[in-house]
């Protein structure tokens, strides 16, 4: 799937959040970064009182550093798989 | 934090553990360089057709994966599909300093009688310990955990090895992927409800749809008790004498990326909860041994150590699995009657020796099982497409086709089909034989014979082979069923009893070669005249009847007292042995090489006291002269009696030993 977000160069911004759970193994990652664009956070949010194996989200907080368009893929995937479960494109259109 | 970040961070901390030797961490420099986002030497991926962002798709896609959209309704109105910039002022995260490592809690003092390291994959000399399995994408770690400790009580306490159905234990309760449970939930769920086996209600790591199962009481599960322990003492020493446990802690993002050791966190934030199968713990490393649900490929073969305080498992602050929460443990499973195996001995596999064959009607599996100096039991075959075959239809075994090899007969009362399982290399291996009900190629309609009327089986022709005969009480003909070499059964009218009224009217009949000439007779006793009247079947199978004797002076025999048979002189004839309880005689049918019956009395046991007291008896020839002898146990004083024959019939009894010191035999 790919998909479109548009911002301005030097502000930051945040993908959708991902919904991951630790207790899968599963994690969102982004393991090729444009290098116009800066992942300035990841960071992954639940609430301490979630249930086991209940899910969080992942949420990127990206800069890009120059304009244009670039793409950004994140995978959902283990550590020690070698398939991803899922990818998401985002297509940043930067002015 | 980036995977190889945490990785490389692993690997220069001074721990306990190593990362996972997978794909991504034998990258080349360059496709690490890849990876952790320098693009200098990337190839632009392939620009895909534009679309606008949809924020509730992006969410749908995991959520699909998962909940089947629950999140994604979640997110909905979450904001505009293109986030507009924001004056996020976020620092950017520098890999934080590694935690300081808690310290382990002081171990308490071990009592005596625990001992340092408790592994149930080797506890007792036997693994408890089922296979590991994958909760992939599903927030499902509870129900694996559940499971899995389930799964362990049944092998500790029936000697059973079972596969049990997530799926079932996790939606059945109406759980969703995305949700998570707890530990307290999910014990209390599979008391009340039970747990069906693996493949009546197959996992999958998506939300799905509960079915109820056909049939579902006779394949459950169902632990009676639950137990749950604070203290890291309780939790050890219910460890070593009781039996593996689940527990609950938190995951840090460097547990996925671990592959052995023992596992403290080091780096990465906190990406939730998870729920996982204790079986053990090693005081010498300061560990808990832990099964997890991720798969083999993962940790240590799907198992893992995580050391003593780490990541919340020693807190005990919420019940609600919550992170941290008591360890717990469950007992008393009972099993529904479709775990309890139907069991044939004979020589199915001609190996030449007895074996076991074992048909579990849960598993619907059958399993050979070798006692020939060692136990070991090895597949043997299903007959899951033949729906339960275990209903209390009737089987016999014996060598129906001249194999040389004892062969399994079942008839099926829905459709009259007659099946034949013979071992072909190892597994049995079934084919149609016949059919009783009328619409089978060249069959007789006999209507539904599973109607309680009676079967033997036998050689009764002399061909070598086991034949089944039946009598039909509606018109008192009696069928001879004899099988081909390729397992063909033909039947045949052997004979007729209509002069016999009603002879089904629950008057004993035995089998046994009892004139010598190597036919099967069939002999029954008719209490109304006291009449003994002997079946022959000749070569082709046609049975005629003849009186073979009387005991009008016995009284009525028919009475409840013990009968047995055997050739109990030595003739090569088989013999007919009964007591009678009211003046403590034992009388010895004989029958001649032309079907006369003739009794004798053959011994005495009045200083034993009234033997027919329900004590066990067998028959054998247990002293290997060729002549069956009769043993019994007496609880009363542990005394074993071997009641021996000599070649005129008379019995003599003698005490054979005592087993006062193993009280378990009585």
């Amino acid at each position: 799937m790919s998909a479109l977000i548009e911002v301005r160069v030097g502000e930051s911004f945040a993908l959708p959040d991902l919904a991951e759970a630790g207790g899968t193994g599963y994690l969102w990652s982004i393991p090729q970064v444009p290098e116009a664009i800066r992942i300035v956070s990841s960071e992954h949010h639940q609430s301490e009182h979630a249930p086991a194996g209940a899910s969080g989200v992942r949420r990127f907080v990206l800069q890009p550093m120059v304009s244009g368009t670039h793409n950004v893929v994140a995978e959902l995937r283990r550590p020690w798989g070698s398939e991803a479960r899922d990818r998401l494109t985002f297509e940043i259109h930067v002015v | 934090m980036k995977h190889a970040d945490i990785v490389r961070a692993v690997r220069a901390a001074e721990t306990t553990w190593h990362p996972s030797e997978s794909s991504s961490n034998h990258l080349t420099a360059a496709a690490l360089r890849l990876r952790c986002g320098n693009v200098a030497a990337a190839t632009p991926a392939p620009r895909e057709p534009r679309q606008p962002l949809d924020v509730a798709e992006v969410n749908h896609r995991y959520a699909a994966l998962t909940d089947g959209g629950a999140y994604a309704t979640q997110l909905r109105g979450r904001g505009p599909v293109a986030l507009p910039p924001r004056p996020i002022s976020l620092p950017p995260r520098p890999i934080p300093p590694h935690p300081p490592t808690p310290t382990p809690p002081p171990l308490p003092t071990p009592a005596p009688s625990r001992p340092g390291i408790v592994d149930w994959r080797t506890q007792q000399g036997r693994s408890v310990i089922t296979p590991v399995k994958d909760q992939g994408g599903c927030g499902s770690c509870v129900a694996f955990a559940v499971t899995a400790l389930v799964e362990s009580r049944v092998r500790i306490e029936h000697g059973l090895t079972v596969d049990l159905s997530e799926a079932d234990l996790f939606y059945g309760s109406g759980c969703k992927c995305a949700v998570g449970w707890n530990p307290v939930g999910a014990i209390s769920h599979v008391k009340s409800a039970g747990e069906p086996l693996e493949h009546e209600f197959p996992y999958v790591d998506v939300d799905t749809a509960y079915r109820a199962l056909p049939a579902r009481g006779g394949m459950l599960v169902r632990p009676t008790s639950d137990d749950s322990c604070t203290s890291v003492d309780d939790r050890k020493n219910y460890l070593a004498h009781v039996g593996p446990m689940v527990g609950c802690f938190d995951v840090y993002e460097d547990f996925g990326t671990y592959g052995g050791g023992v596992y403290r966190h080091l780096v990465g934030e906190r990406v939730g909860s998870h729920c996982i199968q204790i079986i053990g713990y090693d005081d010498t490393q300061s560990c808990w041994i832990c099964k997890n649900s991720w798969g083999t490929g993962w940790g240590e073969s799907g198992f893992f150590r995580i050391a003593y305080g780490q990541c919340g498992i020693d807190d005990t602050g919420s019940i609600l699995g919550i992170g941290s929460s008591p360890f717990y443990g469950v007992g008393g499973t009972q099993l529904g009657p479709d775990y309890t195996p139907h069991d044939f001995i004979g020589t199915f596999d001609g190996s030449g020796h007895d074996k076991i064959l074992r048909y579990l009607p849960a598993e619907k599996e059958w399993s050979l099982i070798d006692a020939d100096h060692h136990l070991s039991t090895s597949p043997s075959g299903s007959t899951s497409n033949f729906g339960q075959v275990g209903d209390g239809r009737p089987f016999w075994t014996g060598d129906f086709t001249g194999s040389g090899n004892t062969e399994l007969t079942f008839y099926t009362p829905s459709d009259g089909n007659w099946w034949l399982g013979r071992n072909i290399g190892g597994q049995l291996s079934w084919s149609l034989a016949g059919n009783t009900l009328g619409h089978g190629a060249g069959a007789n309609n006999f209507g539904q014979v599973a109607d309680g009327r009676p079967f033997w089986t036998g050689d009764f022709t002399g061909s070598g082979n086991t034949e089944i005969t039946f009598y039909t009480p509606a018109d008192g003909n009696w069928w001879l069923g004899q099988f081909s070499t390729t397992g063909t059964l033909t039947w045949s009218l052997a004979g007729n009893t209509n002069g016999f009224g009603q002879v089904a009217d629950g008057r004993p009949f035995w089998t046994g070669d009892f004139t010598g000439d190597k036919h099967l007779d069939i002999l029954f006793y008719y209490p109304g005249d006291h009449n003994w009247w002997l079946g022959q079947f000749s070569t082709t199978g046609t049975l005629t009847w003849s009186l073979a004797g009387n005991t009008n002076g016995f009284g009525q025999v028919a009475d409840g007292r013990p009968f047995w048979t055997g050739d109990f002189t030595g003739d090569k004839h088989q013999d007919i042995l009964f007591y009678y309880p009211g003046d403590h005689n034992w009388w010895l049918g004989q029958f001649s090489t032309t079907g006369t019956l003739t009794w004798s009395l053959a011994g005495n046991t009045n200083g034993f006291g009234q033997v027919a007291d329900g004590r066990p008896f067998w028959v054998g020839d247990f002293t290997g002269n060729g002549r069956k002898d009769v043993m019994f146990f007496y609880p009363g004083d542990a005394n074993w009696w071997l009641g021996e024959f000599g070649a005129t019939g008379a019995l003599t009894w003698s005490n054979i030993g005592n087993t006062l010191i193993a009280p378990a035999l009585a």
